[in-house]
């Protein structure tokens, strides 16, 4: 596998991330609201928002050089 | 957390499908460019069902063949695609004046090989090697009259070519991973007693890299065959390029590095029928 710099890993997480963050919003919006699926697929979207959220603060503090 | 009230995307793809043309009542050809193929299709299923037509390119030169072809109304990329259809924007110039073939490669090699030589980091490495493919992205903006004109320019056409560095800057000033690339793009042509383009720049004010593509730029240009001039041979080139440094444009040490590099390891020579004599010059090898 590819060695990457800390700035290209934090890129393909936020990637990644967002790609579990965008379809399960599609998922979310195509979904009836009485769908039984519903709440796992928001438990997806929630894990994948909060862990996106959790890249954005730690490059935002080593750019910060904290 | 509300998954309704967060934005449909989240990251760099949430600032590009808020370009997206408006869902409602004006249907558009909308070009994805994407290296990941995640990302492509996800978008591709939002802008479908908004009734946009789509079309997906992998990379660079794939989506300036769809432009070509399909002329979309929008072209949604992510930052890093947009240095990848740059570069083959590059190739697409060098492709549109057929006197400058392969131009771009020998430079990203001898830029290279000169800033090893004279100690330079990775970074400085990594800007020179892909500076020497978009150095003259900008002439995308020149017109065919000014860029493949066969005699000399005149002031007007010339300070029309001198553009190019400045369309260059803009063209790579959005992409945060071309930063090391831009003070190229914008200097190459600068010299050091303040009297090249685009700013006047003065001694160490002109970036280092600029300097070291500015030199195998010239070296490129004076021992290849132009349409308003014939090629002289290397050693020719190594002399006018001494007779830069007198005039006080370039740097002396670099120079000699160069020109060392140049007679010891020998930069590939590609003056053709090269022959000795005084190179016509249109301003610094445009």
């Amino acid at each position: 596998m590819t060695k990457l710099s800390s700035g290209d890993w934090k890129h393909e997480l936020k990637n990644q991330l967002g790609i579990v963050l965008g379809f399960s919003e599609l998922l979310l919006q195509e979904m009836q609201h009485d769908d039984p699926r519903r709440p796992d697929v928001e438990e997806i979207h929630t894990a994948a928002g909060r862990a996106m959220e959790l890249v954005k603060e730690r490059s935002f503090n080593a750019e910060e050089g904290r | 957390m509300s998954s309704h009230a967060s934005p449909l995307f989240s990251g760099d793809l949430a600032a590009l499908i808020s370009d997206a043309p408006p869902a409602s009542g004006s249907a558009g050809k909308v070009l994805v460019v994407d290296d990941l193929d995640a990302n492509a299709r996800l978008l591709e299923r939002v802008l479908l069902r908004d009734g946009h037509i789509v079309k997906l390119a992998r990379d660079g030169q794939e989506a300036l063949d769809l432009v070509a072809h399909d002329q979309p109304d929008v072209v949604l990329m992510e930052l890093d695609s947009a240095e990848s259809v740059l570069l083959s924007l590059a190739l697409t110039i060098e492709a549109r004046d057929t006197t400058t073939d392969g131009h771009c490669q020998r430079l990203a090699h001898d830029a290279v090989s000169l800033g090893t030589e004279l100690g330079m980091g990775s970074e400085d490495l990594g800007a020179l090697a892909r500076g020497g493919f978009l150095h003259d992205i900008g002439k995308v903006g020149i017109p065919d009259a000014v860029l493949l004109k066969p005699s000399r320019l005149t002031p007007a056409e010339f300070s029309v070519m001198k553009g190019h560095t400045l369309i260059g800057d803009r063209l790579c000033g959005e992409l945060r991973s071309l930063r090391c690339v831009r003070p190229i793009v914008r200097h190459h042509h600068e010299r050091l007693d303040g009297t090249g383009y685009p700013d006047g720049l003065r001694g160490r004010a002109v970036p280092l890299v600029a300097q070291v593509i500015g030199v195998v730029d010239v070296f490129d240009a004076l021992t290849t065959a132009r349409p308003y001039r014939t090629p002289i041979s290397p050693a020719c080139a190594c002399e006018e390029l001494m007779r830069e440094c007198e005039l006080g444009w370039r740097d002396r040490e670099l120079v000699d590095v160069f020109v060392n590099l140049s007679q010891n390891r020998g930069l590939p020579q590609v003056g053709g029928a090269a022959q000795a004599g005084l190179a016509v010059r249109r301003g610094a090898a445009s």
